[in-house]
């Protein structure tokens, strides 16, 4: 179910992958970050990237979001290529990036965060606060989130409302890939599980989503797919019926060799 | 969402903590006022009242520019100095060197901004906090200004040029109604506009405001030019008030106009802030000022006790914020305490 051949897939619509990684490589130094990592995302699905500490997830994430840049390896988008060099450009080509520390603005209400740098206008250069209350508003509803008002600040928020605002605004930037790093690292028990509802709606709504977790449950209760990272190169992907957690584990610790 | 009881109480959603701390500059303003006139029978006359309000103009219009960069988490130190800057430039310009009036004003003007302009492009060059390069940019200026008029005032302005700062249009003096109006201008840029949205992202996260595209470096540039610019335009009408210009005019008012600003309830770590609260902060500030002298008291007091309300006011703000313990002064000022609070 792989494919690892050099050339992107042609298919444009359909059931191809639209997003495609080639051959990614980045190195600091004499560390090799990452060699050689290819895998494809699928519209509307869930994929889990795992790993042990420094087998690479946070800098593979990082150059899909344009925070790094890859030394070799391309992405392609629908079959074309892009060019990925600020977290700017990953928005534009519908990359959003829901980071783990939130990056919300606390002194700003629930609707400003949301549209950050998004901003309905009117003659350009005035904010139409009264278009960005009502999509707020439509945003949160899509994700069934429950939010006292659009207009409380953020910083007013517990910790699931903060990462709800921070999801939301990824999907009012209209990306279809969701990069999460570790969504659930900050939360309690109930918060996380709200977070999990949130990525099914997000699935649900034909996004894509690739997930950085430590944490085995939750990937089984939420992933399709599974990707497996170790000393920086792929070393498994797996369907999420076709593998088990003895298997993952094996192969996140090196017990089990990979593909 | 399972939400908890403190969570629940800060759903109130309307009158925020902002509004609250706006009424009480208010109130605290009004009951000034009612004290006074029971205590001075001048105080409440047209003329008093009109110098009030004369005296708050040019202290808004530059308690405006702090209060935007305040906003966006920077802080400028050279704006009371640029006054004297821009005067000097125009007294220097047209009474010395004979360029018309119209074009000696809007020359001072843009040198001001420029100045700004400097300050901001030094500041992300050399990626620098906006306290070191207006600090020294306030040198630069007060020294220019001295330089230029040899500190002495420069007499002689055309009568033209003092229309702004001595005729009015009914009992509205222009040097009323032109800070006014710009004033007015100043507060829907901040409250309507992108670039006061940007402003207020910015000053709250700058990493987040720069992840979705908007940039610090152009924030914090434009806030410095329009402060800048402020700046030159009330130096302008201090001179042709005064019908002079002069190393020194303007340049004492960097105190009270601070004190305003921190009164008005802005923010020193940015994301907070109104031009509204501002407004009621100088008020209170030019009111006390000239309280102590209708209550002849010495003019060192009014140093002394602005700096006082100055320190009063920054601990309501840290207390506010929840970087002080005291559930009095928090009761006080009408918070709940957050989810964050507690969870902190």
């Amino acid at each position: 179910m792989t494919d690892d051949s050099a050339t992107p897939s042609t298919r444009v619509n359909g059931s191809g992958p639209f997003f495609e990684v080639r051959n990614v490589s980045k190195a600091f130094g004499h560390v090799q970050a990452l060699q050689n990592v290819s895998f494809d995302l699928y519209s509307g699905e869930v994929v889990a990237l795992l790993g042990d500490n420094g087998a690479g997830k946070s800098t593979l994430v990082k150059i899909l979001s344009g925070v790094y840049s890859a030394d070799e390896g391309e992405v392609f988008i629908d079959g074309q290529p892009v060019a990925i060099k600020t977290p700017m450009d990953a928005l534009r080509q519908g990359i959003g990036t829901v980071y783990q520390d939130l990056a919300v603005v606390d002194t700003l209400d629930v609707a400003r965060n949301i549209y950050l740098g998004r901003t309905p206008t009117r003659f350009r250069f005035l904010v139409d606060y009264q278009r960005m209350y009502v999509d707020a508003r439509k945003v949160l509803t899509l994700l069934r989130v429950n939010m006292p008002s659009v207009r409380t600040k953020v910083g007013d928020l517990s910790g699931g409302q903060r990462q709800a605002v921070a999801i939301a605004r990824t999907l009012a930037h209209e990306a279809r890939i969701f990069l999460m790093d570790e969504p659930t690292a900050a939360l309690g028990v109930a918060q996380s599980a709200k977070v999990n509802e949130l990525m099914a709606e997000l699935k649900n709504n034909g996004r894509t989503l690739l997930v950085i977790t430590h944490n085995l449950e939750h990937v089984f209760a939420i992933a399709d797919r599974l990707i497996v990272l170790r000393h920086g190169r792929r070393v498994a992907v797996r369907k999420h019926a076709e593998t088990n957690r003895e298997e993952i584990v094996g192969l996140i610790t090196g017990a089990i060799r990979g593909d | 969402m399972v939400q908890s009881l403190a969570q629940r109480a800060t759903a109130i959603p309307r009158l925020a903590r902002w509004d609250l701390q706006v009424l009480g500059i208010y109130t605290a303003l009004v009951v000034m006022w009612i004290a006074l006139t029971i205590m001075s029978p001048y105080f409440f006359t047209g003329e008093n009242v009109r110098s009030l309000l004369i005296a708050a103009s040019t202290l808004s219009l530059i308690g405006a520019g702090l209060t935007i960069v305040l906003i966006a988490g920077e802080i400028d130190l050279s704006f009371a100095a640029l006054q004297a800057f821009a005067g000097s430039i125009s007294a220097l310009l047209i009474i010395k060197s004979g360029v018309p009036w119209p074009l000696g004003m809007v020359i001072a003007v843009v040198a001001a901004a420029l100045a700004g302009f400097t300050s901001g492009i030094i500041t992300i060059v050399g990626r620098l906090p906006t306290f070191i390069t207006t600090l020294a940019m306030l040198g630069i200026v007060q020294g220019t200004a001295f330089l230029l008029t040899n500190g002495q005032p420069v007499t002689g302005f055309p009568d033209a040029y003092q229309f702004i700062g001595n005729q009015r249009i009914g009992p509205v003096p222009y040097s009323i109604l032109v800070p006014g109006v710009i004033y007015v201008l100043l507060h829907l840029m901040l409250t309507r506009s992108t670039f006061g949205l940007q402003i207020f992202a910015v000053g709250g996260n700058k990493i987040a405001a720069t992840r979705v595209g908007l940039s610090w470096k152009k924030t914090v540039v434009g806030v410095l030019v329009l402060s800048a610019f402020l700046s030159g335009i009330s130096g302008i009408i201090i001179t042709s008030r005064l019908g002079a210009g002069s190393g020194t005019y303007g340049a004492d008012d960097l105190l009270p106009a601070v004190a305003g600003v921190i009164i008005g309830g802005t923010s020193l770590t940015g994301g907070k802030g109104s031009l509204i609260g501002t407004f009621g902060g100088i008020m209170i500030v030019v009111t006390i000022s000239d309280g102590l002298v209708l209550l002849n008291v010495s003019q060192f007091w009014q140093q002394v006790l602005v700096g006082v309300i100055i320190m009063g006011a920054v601990l309501i703000d840290q207390t506010a914020r929840g970087y002080l313990d005291a559930p009095w002064l928090m009761a006080l000022l009408g918070r709940r305490r957050t989810a964050q609070d507690l969870e902190g």
